[in-house]
């Protein structure tokens, strides 16, 4: 009788131990692709500089834009703010280099120059990796907000304070191909 | 940027070809005519030599012989005829599909008796059977667009033993027929990411979610699932990746959707490996694909429908490119 309760009583241990380790290893996945995001996006953080010293000879009329994207750019890399402030930063950050894009197109001397082209290329490219790192980033929230959530592991995520994360909601324009969504914009 | 496959029948010069269909179906009408002579001659020295055994050898002896005759005949038969159907069949290799694949796009070459390297099907890692025996003929390859391709029809198989002592039985077991493409994927990445056809989704509920993914614990392929947004996708496909990022800046939502497209229009359980930054792709089929028709068919002068047909399989490679938007290099390949 005696080993039959020890029995049972390690078959609950080992199986707590199981989810609660379960929980711990999908709330570490929803940080470290929260972390690829922050990688991606001071990627483009890097790139913004060079993009604006490669335009600003030749873009005559978009000073605002240039002005705008600058101050975007500092205020995204200072870091203050609220995590909403931040998306909403990057949010725009995004729209104004869509922006910038279409404006491009009346400058032929920018469409025929290497340079920036290259750096339109690997902007387009992080901004690729930025829509894949939000993807993989709301994947894993949601396989942990369902753990959280369902019949048994919430007893062990109630107890040990596990709260639901949110959800990055990409924009229309990121669900569309982004010429058209460019074109959209312009 | 988008090379869309625009070859039809209109493009096919009826004026050349048929002069040549006519010409080829002579040749095999030849070859069908020399089958039937041997066939006939064959049949003449079995049934002397049996009756031979018949009038001189013991009644028990007759069974055997009579057996060993017909498997000897039949092994002279298929040894006279082969040489001139081989002929035969490389002359409509290289006359049909040869032109064919001209017209799908001249930068293309075929090689009737090449094929994907067996070391290039491992590479791939979607079928992790070791492989005990290997065939592969017809080889496409070249460049469409920005792309460099390749793809053949490949036979994979492995030896299966059963039993032991006089019930030892060996056969081989088909691990993957059917074409096997090769090509540049437009993205650069350095990991592993395979879409694998999903044989669970149809049974439904969670619980297969989790029997998929022990499966694929013990399939020893590296990689985590990746769950994708896309229902449709997740209903055909089975992704596994070992950077859950990577996968998803392969697999974009518009690659999710031209993936579910072209797996619609093949309806077939094709399977998808992005290693190396090669995209490669096994499409399961039953069909010996390229081939001319039966030799022993009375008659089958190929009309222009049936070129259209073998048209069909060339443009293969084309198609791929396009469905999948291999071409469009707008980010780190240029």
């Amino acid at each position: 009788m005696e080993i039959i309760v020890v029995v049972i009583l390690i078959v609950a241990a080992l199986i707590f131990f199981g989810m609660y380790n379960s929980l711990i290893s999908r709330r570490n996945q929803v940080d470290q692709a929260f972390a690829s995001i922050d990688v991606m996006l001071k990627r483009r953080h890097d790139l913004i500089p060079n993009l604006i010293a490669s335009v600003q000879g030749a873009m005559r009329h978009e000073r605002e834009l240039l002005t705008e994207l600058t101050e975007l750019r500092t205020r995204a890399i200072s870091g203050d703010g609220s995590a909403s402030d931040r998306v909403n930063t990057e949010n725009r950050i995004t729209d104004a280099i869509g922006r910038l894009n279409v404006a491009v197109e009346n400058y032929p001397e920018l469409r025929a120059n290497e340079n920036f082209l290259q750096l339109q290329a690997a902007l387009n490219e992080t901004e690729e990796q930025i829509s894949a790192a939000r993807r993989a980033y709301n994947a894993s929230v949601t396989a942990y907000n369902t753990a959280i959530q369902s019949v048994p592991t919430n007893l062990i995520a109630n107890m040990i304070g596990m709260e639901p994360r949110t959800l990055f909601s990409a924009n229309a324009a990121e669900r569309t191909n982004p010429d058209v969504a460019r074109m959209l914009q312009g | 940027m988008m090379l869309a496959p625009t070859v039809s029948v209109d493009n096919l010069d009826a004026e050349l070809l048929e002069p040549i269909l006519d010409a080829l179906e002579a040749r095999r009408l030849e070859v069908r005519r020399h089958a039937f002579v041997t066939l006939l001659q064959v049949s003449a020295v079995v049934v002397v030599c049996g009756l031979v055994v018949l009038a001189f050898f013991p009644p028990d002896w007759i069974f055997p012989s009579g057996f060993v005759l017909l498997a000897l005949g039949m092994i002279a038969f298929g040894w006279l005829t082969n040489t001139t159907w081989t002929e035969y069949r490389n002359e409509f290799k290289r006359e049909v599909i040869g032109r064919l694949i001209q017209l799908v796009d001249p930068a293309l070459r075929y090689n009737p008796t090449g094929g994907i390297q067996r070391s290039d099907f491992s590479a791939s890692g979607l079928y992790r059977q070791g492989i005990d025996r290997y065939n592969a003929e017809d080889l496409f390859f070249g460049r469409i667009g920005a792309t460099d391709l390749r793809f053949s029809e490949v036979h994979a198989e492995y030896r299966q033993t059963t039993g032991s002592g006089k019930n030892r039985r060996t056969r081989y077991v088909t691990i993957f027929r059917g074409i096997f493409f090769i090509a540049d994927f437009h993205k650069d990445f350095n990991g592993e990411t395979y879409v694998l056809p999903d044989h669970t989704a149809d049974w439904g509920g969670g619980i297969f979610d989790l029997l998929r993914d022990w499966g694929h614990a013990l399939s020893g392929r590296p990689g985590e699932p990746v769950r994708l947004e896309d229902p449709t996708f997740e209903r055909y496909f089975n992704v596994h990746s070992t950077d859950q990022v990577e996968a998803r800046y392969i697999l974009s939502l518009s690659m999710l959707q031209r993936m579910v497209e072209f797996r619609t229009k093949l309806n077939t359980p094709i399977a998808i490996a992005f290693v190396n930054s090669l995209i490669y792709i096994g499409i399961p089929t039953r069909k010996d694909h390229f081939e001319p028709p039966s030799m022993w068919a009375r008659s089958a002068r190929l009309n222009l429908d049936e070129v259209v047909a073998y048209l069909e399989d060339v443009r293969m490679a084309a198609e791929i490119v396009a469905d999948l938007n291999l071409n469009t290099r707008i980010w780190s390949k240029q």
